[in-house]
């Protein structure tokens, strides 16, 4: 894997509320290798988007309270000034947003939208931009480029807005681009498209990537690593084979057996798993899926912390070895 | 708002003066500057007082008995338009695009031109602009209801069309309607004060505060009271109103998707 | 685009048939002429021969296609408080100062308005944003004679600041015979409500497009607070403003003529009331087809500039985007 290029300490996200403090993320901790892809597995509201987002501080500073340190190229993000974070947004690390329908701004030309953070960022002129929107049109597989690139949002289907999207992320080379959610709004045959288009453009421009989804299905053909997350912390963190062949905690199996598969017989119902994520706003002193959890013991009233099981997959559940 | 309404309904009692009474030797007197005249008197001598009170019996008089014709005349036709269509609904549209090609208080403006001033003629004039908002508005919500599951279940155990209008349409057409009503009550004061501002509206000598208004202008140098008076009773019932109508609002559409 | 355009034209010429139909027979319908005030004062062949004169004797529909015949050629008669001018010339006399004060309203209210709704946007609950809430509460419902009256009594009666009343007539003037002391007050009293709405819709649409997705990728990509703004939001922002220029036509047409009564200002609005008192019957239906053609013009504008701002738009067409 390499060297780590982002490495994510102890991150934690608070939103405070007139009803409370939501604990919308709570002390993850991953790294990022070079060319790596990461999935950040978890239900709505488990904290996989709020903890990307925070990573490049698109939450409004005034909404929440953020901690920990995101150390990328040297330098804590948490800790850069406005104009430093806006320097790298867009540049080394980018983002595709999970809905393509409106992620996109709908009274301005795709070119433009795709060329402006290269002239933010290079101060490169319209003219030179506008070939490289061309030819990112071309490498995300936008038949007729130089005409579409007159276009608007509106005139494109959902995956093609994707496609776009991920054009516009890519404008700069970044290092890392951060996926949320990108294929969740779309068919799954465009699905598969935009996955692949990714896994190419990782193959020839060497950057790594951060998918979020909530999808372990997408997950397998697509990452190296997986995070899963649960109630704003990652309980578990493993090679992907790893994962699908030994899951260790009770959610991760739980996620697992829920999936459909081709292969099994049909009379076997799916499980689903029973109950609700603990309320954010209370959250428990206990280990977060206690309720949800059938192999619970008294053990179970504290905590758990992260550990490895093998170097290069941890859990975070008291019972690894019952399960 | 009760207090407008109170002051409408009880002039009589509560004025010390007749509107119309004039004392040829208390011209233009300012409040306080006699013990008869608190709020003092106008540039012919009248009590200020009773006649701010009477003022509020002319504007509620002329805005609610106008919201009645409209909701009287609009609600049947634009239910009727609105339900069978055809013909009657073309027509209906049809005056309602030409009505709404101008600004209303224009064509009031006409209408009192050619009828000449006076309380009954501003009624009038002023009806026959309102009740179009009313009749666009019913028109609009029977086009939508009439459309509904409820309706074709209606239908489908054999119930007559008018009962299908009247018994399950209208009722449910009623809060936008209400809404539509409550929002004209201050538009048709305005109109009404605005008119009589301008010399087009009630006849001497009864009272309404846009005339008081009007007839100040030309003293407002000394005698402010004789502007500021009559101004701040129409701007607060205005007010007033208008917090009837957003409160009315919230309360039967809570998503705000009326647009008056 | 074009057909759309020469549809709307074909329509508004419609109504303005129909408009002037129905001004003119309501003007006929009704028993008494504008001449028999003076009935009195006037001997029979006299009146016969006023009414002969502007052709009052003959039946109300050859009334009605001599007068259209000529009202297509601008010739709109002459006018009865004024037998040696004529309408048209009236009317473009008195416009020119009506159109002053219009569009020196309009600057007002749309400049100042579109700037508090911004400032009102990015500084949710501060001062400036109550002020807004508060003004643009109390400018949507009081009239504007009412506020005219309240700017009067205060910059004009106690302060003495400024002049109650006329339209560069106070000698103190930035250029030559324009923008005088004396078009403050008309002008403020006619802006503020304009204003209020505008800085209203500015506000809320900002606060909608700012909470969009595309804002945020805008950000995403880096962009500075002000790119943000200038090229993602209030390019969204703009086109809730265009519809309150839409409803605001209507108010700044009819709000003119009390501010020109209250000010006494000798624009189109008080020739208005004046016809009106009088039952000046050829300057009534000349300023009813002005009125009504201007305002069919301008919400066709507005549909334009809908289509300018926000490409999804195509008009004539059934259903957006």
């Amino acid at each position: 894997m390499g060297e780590a290029l982002l490495e994510v300490e102890n991150l934690h996200v608070h939103f405070p509320t007139p009803d409370g403090v939501v604990q919308a993320v709570n002390g993850i901790s991953y790294s990022l290798g070079k060319k790596e892809i990461l999935a950040i597995v978890g239900e709505s509201g488990s904290g996989k988007s709020v903890g990307v987002l925070s990573l490049l501080r698109l939450i409004p500073a005034r909404d929440c309270k953020v901690q920990g340190s995101v150390n990328f190229e040297g330098q804590n993000l948490l800790k850069l000034s406005d104009p430093e974070m806006r320097e790298l947004r867009g540049n080394r690390i980018a983002m595709v947003f999970q809905d393509p329908m409106t992620s996109l701004n709908p009274v301005l030309r795709i070119g433009d939208q795709i060329q402006e953070s290269v002239i933010e960022h290079q101060g490169i002129s319209e003219k030179i931009a506008k070939s490289r929107a061309i030819e990112l049109l071309e490498l995300v597989g936008i038949p007729e480029a130089g005409k579409r690139y007159r276009h608007y949002p509106h005139q494109f289907s959902g995956g093609m807005r994707q496609r776009i999207m991920i054009a516009a992320g890519l404008a700069c080379e970044p290092s890392i681009l951060i996926a949320d959610e990108p294929t969740t709004a779309l068919d799954v045959t465009i699905q598969a498209q935009i996955i692949d288009l990714v896994k190419k453009l990782r193959r020839e421009i060497g950057m790594s990537v951060i998918w979020i989804t909530h999808d372990l299905g997408i997950v397998a053909g697509l990452a190296d690593r997986v995070a899963v997350m649960y109630a704003g912390k990652i309980v578990e963190f493993a090679p992907v084979d790893q994962l699908f062949k030994t899951p260790q905690h009770p959610y991760s199996r739980g996620l697992l057996n829920s999936l459909p598969r081709l292969d099994a017989r049909s009379e076997k119902p799916l499980e689903a798993i029973e109950g609700l994520p603990p309320n954010l706003i209370n959250y428990p002193a206990s280990c977060p899926f206690l309720e949800r959890c059938s192999y619970q013991t008294e053990q179970c009233q504290i905590p758990p912390e992260m550990r490895s099981i093998t170097t290069t997959h941890e859990v975070c559940c008291h019972h690894t070895e019952k399960l | 708002m009760g207090f407008i309404l109170f002051l409408a309904l009880f002039a009589d009692l509560l004025s010390p003066f007749a509107y119309d009474r004039v004392y040829f030797d208390r011209v233009l007197l300012m409040p306080f500057e006699h013990p008869e005249h608190p709020l003092g008197t106008d540039e012919v001598g009248r009590d200020y007082l009773s006649r701010l009170i009477y003022g509020a019996r002319t504007s509620m008089m002329v805005s609610l008995s106008v919201q009645m014709i409209a909701l009287m005349i609009g609600l049947p036709i634009g239910a009727l338009a609105g339900y069978f269509g055809g013909a009657f609904d073309f027509v209906i549209s049809r005056i309602i695009d030409i009505m709404t090609a101008f600004p209303a208080l224009l064509f009031t403006i006409l209408i009192i031109s050619v009828l000449g001033g006076g309380m009954p003629t501003i009624i009038v004039a002023l009806s026959i602009t309102s009740w179009i908002v009313i009749a666009r508005i019913t028109r609009a919500q029977i086009l939508t209801l009439r459309e509904q599951e409820y309706c074709t279940a209606a239908r489908g155990i054999g119930a007559s069309e008018w009962r299908i209008l009247f018994r399950h349409l209208l009722p449910n057409a009623m809060s936008p309607i209400l809404i539509a009503v409550s929002f004209g009550i201050p538009t048709v004061i305005f109109a009404e004060a605005g008119l009589s501002f301008l010399g087009l509206g009630v006849n001497d000598p009864i009272a309404s505060w846009g005339k008081m208004v009007g007839a100040s202008n030309a003293y407002v140098r000394v005698y402010w009271h004789l502007a500021l008076l009559p101004t701040l009773a129409i701007a607060l019932t205005m007010l007033g109103f208008s917090f009837l109508g957003d409160g009315l609002r919230d309360a039967l559409d809570p998503k705000q998707k009326i647009r008056v | 685009m074009l057909g759309y355009i020469c549809g709307r034209i074909f329509a508004l010429m419609m109504i303005l048939l129909a408009v002037s139909i129905i001004v003119f027979s309501l003007m006929h319908s009704v028993p008494g002429g504008p001449f028999d005030e003076r009935k009195g004062r006037l001997p029979p062949a006299a009146k016969a021969n006023i009414l002969k004169k502007y052709g009052l004797d003959q039946p109300v529909w050859k009334q009605y296609i001599n007068y259209m015949s000529h009202a297509v050629r601008f010739d709109f008669g002459i006018p009865y408080q004024r037998p040696h001018t004529t309408v048209a010339k009236l009317i473009s006399k008195s416009w020119a100062i009506t159109v002053q004060v219009g569009l020196t309203t309009i600057v007002v209210a749309f400049g100042f308005g579109i700037l508090a709704g911004i400032y009102a946007a990015y500084h949710q609950n501060s001062w400036v944003d109550t002020l807004v809430t508060f003004v643009s509460s109390l400018g949507v419902t009081v009239p504007n004679f009412v506020v005219a009256m309240w700017l009067i009594l205060i910059f004009a009666v106690s302060l003495n600041w400024l002049p109650m009343g006329g339209w560069g007539s106070s000698g103190q003037c930035l250029i030559d015979k324009y923008f005088c002391t004396d078009w403050i007050l008309p002008v403020v009293a006619y802006a503020i409500a304009p204003m209020a709405i505008v800085a209203r819709y500015t506000r809320a649409s900002i606060v909608e497009v700012m909470g969009e997705d595309y804002v945020r990728t805008a950000r995403a990509k880096g962009l500075s607070e002000i790119k943000v703004m200038r090229k993602h939001v209030l390019r969204n922002a703009q086109i809730p403003m265009v519809t309150a220029l839409g409803t605001e036509i209507p108010n700044l047409i009819t709000g003119s003529i009390f501010i020109e009564s209250t000010f006494r200002i000798n624009g189109l609005g008080k020739y208005f009331v004046t016809s009106t008192l009088n039952r000046d019957y050829p300057m009534i239906m000349a300023t009813f087809l002005l009125v009504a053609f201007l305002w069919g013009i301008l919400y066709l504008l507005t549909d334009i500039a809908y289509t300018m701002i926000d490409p999804r738009v195509r008009l004539g067409a059934k259903s957006l985007s």
